[in-house]
């Protein structure tokens, strides 16, 4: 699969930070795990709801996006298939989030 | 005209703010892009810890999320605005409704800023703004009290205005011999 590199992959300075926001991922997407597990969705709305406001600063504005739509298919009355569907979409994304330059 | 005096008082030598979301991530990212700015960043999780430091720090302007736990933002902006009138706010947060909008409006937000950050410049002219309007107003004060300490010294030994006769009002136990000046309330 391709990786999803961040805008900001090529600023020196910055190079730390981005890697510190990507290396954290694994356990947010924990977190929307054991959320969907447990039927907690305020949690798991909380979570998304981060995500969609730090991925596009840490340079990754489609997963800002994807986080977006997310939200609004939490907050609808959608398919319990139409869910997994997008949650599955959203976190195999998260997954290919890199702060390599290339 | 501010005296030499209070016009050293006035200059900063540093921008600081405090910084409000319970996203580490955000915090950090804030931190960085403000600090690359010459802005000096108090960062804080938790916004229970956030009247305290407005209080005890001696903050002037705040970056407040609106989606916070415990508290949230509005309702957070209106306490700070209430514990301190001076301190400038400016809301950081995701899209939310209009009626959020009017609601900050109205309890006194100096801006508001919209998530992702993917430019920091719109938070770093919010803040600029921020500490232009303490300017204007520490100029207001710091001028009002040259006008009432030069008043004083000059015999105008007024400090205020009876509310029924226009007149000076001298506490009975100051033995003033200057006459009366000319009250700006006299009809």
């Amino acid at each position: 699969m391709t990786k999803i590199i961040s805008m900001m992959a090529g600023e020196e300075d910055f190079t730390e930070l981005l890697q510190e926001f990507v290396s954290e991922i694994p356990e947010r997407i924990s977190r929307i795990e054991t959320a969907i597990a447990t039927e907690d969705v305020a949690s798991l709305k909380r979570i998304v709801h981060q995500l969609k406001g730090a991925c596009g600063g840490y340079g990754f504005p489609s997963l800002t996006d994807e986080a977006f739509q997310l939200e609004k298919v939490i907050d609808s009355r959608v398919s319990t298939a139409q869910f997994e569907s997008e949650i599955d979409r959203f976190i195999s994304n998260l997954r290919l989030m890199s702060a390599d330059s290339e | 005209m501010l005296s030499d005096e209070n016009q050293a008082l006035k200059t900063r030598t540093r921008l600081r703010v405090l910084h409000v979301d319970d996203d580490p991530s955000i915090l950090r990212l804030v931190a960085k892009r403000l600090g690359d700015k010459g802005i000096e960043v108090v960062s804080v999780e938790d916004p229970r810890e956030v009247l305290p430091l407005v209080t005890n720090e001696g903050i002037r302007v705040v970056i407040l999320d609106v989606d916070l736990p415990y508290i949230d933002g509005v309702t957070l902006l209106k306490k700070i605005k209430a514990a301190d009138a001076g301190v400038q706010v400016i809301l950081c947060t995701g899209m939310v409704s209009l009626t959020t909008i009017t609601s900050v409006i109205a309890a006194g937000a100096e801006g508001c800023v919209f998530k992702p950050l993917m430019d920091i410049s719109p938070l770093v002219t919010a803040v600029h703004h921020a500490f232009a309007k303490i300017d204007r107003w520490w100029d207001v004060l710091s001028e009002w009290t040259e006008i009432k300490t030069r008043n004083k010294s000059e015999g105008r030994i007024a400090d205020a205005y009876d509310s029924t006769t226009g007149l000076p009002f001298i506490p009975s136990n100051r033995m003033e011999s200057a006459p009366p000046a000319a009250s700006p309330l006299a009809k």
